[in-house]
């Protein structure tokens, strides 16, 4: 049976400054969970405004296309 | 002349008017009328003759003649006039149609002649708008210009067999369409095809439009409100997507999230001293050098997005003429007008009276027949993606690990995206999964780019609930970044999909 790959071949692979050896993850969980608790009123903020734009308002609907 | 010889013109000024001319409409006021001149200069380029049929049938016009013009005193023509554009000069082009008249569709003289057909204007018999149903290709071309609500039309003039692929336009008549009916009926035309649904006519999407809520008589048509609008998309067999432009709208990148559907987008605009007005988006361009323009207010956040790379829209607007150009105006500093504030305005074919300069157009509302079972919106994906855009930003700042990220974010179809993923390089078996893995009929891609290069792809279901987590499938297109956002637990390890 062919052995099914996790991740996609891709030729630019390599262009990505990422390197996952040098990087100490156990350290960078435990700032990226500060950093969502610190950014929670931010991102709540964020998601509320963006409530607004999903529609339109009772003004909007009246508004006369004429053209 | 035999009676049976084809009418052939060489495309000229003075032949483009005195063709489009009727007894309703003299040709020597002709030249005048922005819309004439306009067909006349978009297809100057590459029109060399002109084709005549006459008398044409037009469907569109003998609804709106049988609803509105019979009745009235004056006699008008209930035939119209088709004029045909072709890329051959008039000699050419008659051997063209003799050797093409007597063979089958697929003949190598039909093929011949379709490569050289440019598609074709209706003109009606009336004193004003005289530019009825027309179809014509796509003028500008390039790899950066991508025309997503276009459908392919036909014609059988003579019994050929001609093809164009574009969307149908016309002028309003101001009797039984104004702007908001006629960008509608353009859109329909599209959806129709998509989605299987109706393509009402323009009397009959106004009657629709005004049959539950009117201040005034709704024909003669003096325009329509968005409600109105929403009424004639309903019925229609589509449900109204309407967002209104608010600060925080990426209004770009959301018109290229459904365009990308290959559905029109209809742009309700306010034009500096005139008024609303409505058009339909066919088109956009969008460079990968441009600069990305700041969508919202920059007192706003906004996640960074392809669409904001966007620099033209192509609309098919009834006062100007198709495919006109609409130019993103980008503001560093947002502009007010009549206390709202715009970061971002457009310019096109809507110019100052007597001095050349552009009239600034303010975006107002978005407006998007769609499918009843599309019920996830582009601004519900974007609140979803807020939280993982602030982490990936983290990770920027603090220089962890990548350099800049940008969201590539659109709806299609099951049909459209496993024909995509067959012409990327993905290994055999994955690919094989792909093809084969069940898949809701509509989703949204949400593809993550860093540094130019593809690093993962989500799927959303846009048939869930607004308020459920949508993603069900992952793409993972680089290593390192899977490595990145695994081991960090920004997604869940099994799934791949975002954990916030």
């Amino acid at each position: 049976m062919v052995k099914k790959p996790k991740t996609v071949d891709h030729e630019q692979q390599a262009t990505i400054p990422i390197n996952c050896d040098e990087i100490d993850f156990k350290a960078l969980r435990k700032k990226l969970k500060a950093y969502i608790k610190e950014k929670q009123p931010e991102i709540d903020e964020q998601l509320k405004k963006l409530e607004k734009a999903n529609g339109v308002s009772p003004e909007g609907l009246r508004v006369v296309i004429n053209i | 002349m035999s009676p049976f010889d084809f009418v052939i013109l060489p495309f000229t000024a003075d032949n483009l008017y005195g063709t489009l001319s009727s007894d309703n409409r003299l040709v020597e006021v002709l030249p005048k009328n922005e819309r004439e001149i306009y067909i006349y200069r978009y297809l100057q380029s590459n029109a060399k003759s002109i084709v005549v049929e006459q008398p044409y049938v037009d469907g569109d016009f003998m609804e709106d003649f049988a609803t509105y013009y019979v009745r009235c005193y004056k006699p008008y023509n209930r035939f119209c006039k088709r004029l045909h554009f072709f890329g051959l000069e008039k000699n050419d082009l008659m051997e063209a149609l003799e050797a093409a008249l007597f063979t089958n569709p697929e003949s190598a003289e039909m093929i011949y002649l379709n490569d050289n057909y440019l598609g074709f204007v209706v003109s009606r018999s009336l004193p004003n708008a005289i530019i009825g149903r027309t179809i014509l290709k796509p003028q500008h071309t390039a790899n950066h210009i991508r025309y997503e609500g276009i459908k392919t039309y036909h014609a059988h003039p003579f019994g050929l067999n001609l093809s164009v692929d574009s969307i149908a336009f016309q002028e309003q008549d101001s009797v039984l369409a104004a702007c908001a009916t006629v960008s509608l009926w353009s859109c329909l035309h599209i959806t129709s095809e998509f989605f299987g649904t109706s393509m009402p006519r323009p009397a009959v999407i106004t009657q629709t439009a005004t049959q539950y809520f009117r201040k005034t008589r709704p024909i003669p048509s003096r325009g329509l409100e968005i409600s109105q609008l929403c009424d004639a998309i309903t019925h229609a067999g589509l449900e109204p997507e309407v967002f209104e432009i608010v600060e925080t709208t990426p209004i770009l990148s959301l018109i290229y999230s459904y365009l990308r559907l290959r559905i029109p987008v209809i742009l309700v605009i306010l034009i500096e001293d005139k008024g609303y007005h409505a058009v339909t988006i066919t088109g956009y361009s969008l460079k990968q050098d441009t600069q990305p323009a700041k969508e919202v207010s920059e007192t706003e956040k906004c996640i960074p997005m392809s669409g904001s790379r966007i620099d033209k829209f192509y609309a098919h607007d009834d006062q100007i003429g198709p495919f006109s150009e609409l130019n993103v105006i980008s503001h560093a500093t947002p502009i007010k007008h009549q206390g709202r504030s715009y970061s971002v305005t457009f310019e096109g074919g809507w110019l100052k009276e007597n001095v050349q300069s552009h009239l600034t157009i303010y975006p107002q509302f978005i407006v998007i027949p769609i499918y009843n079972k599309i019920r996830i919106t582009f601004i519900d994906l974007q609140r979803q993606l807020t939280k993982i855009d602030m982490i990936i930003s983290s990770l920027e700042s603090d220089k962890t690990a990548m350099i800049n990220h940008e969201w590539d974010i659109y709806l299609t179809d099951t049909v459209t995206f496993k024909q995509s993923v067959k012409g990327q390089n993905l290994n055999h078996d994955y690919l094989k999964e792909l093809l084969l893995d069940p898949q809701p009929r509509f989703f949204w891609r949400v593809i993550l780019t860093i540094d130019e290069t593809i690093a993962v792809e989500w799927l959303a279901d846009a048939t869930d609930i607004p308020t459920a987590v949508p993603f069900f499938k992952t793409i993972w297109y680089n290593d390192k970044v899977k490595c990145l956002f695994e081991n960090s637990k920004i997604v869940d390890q099994k799934t791949g999909l975002p954990r916030y």
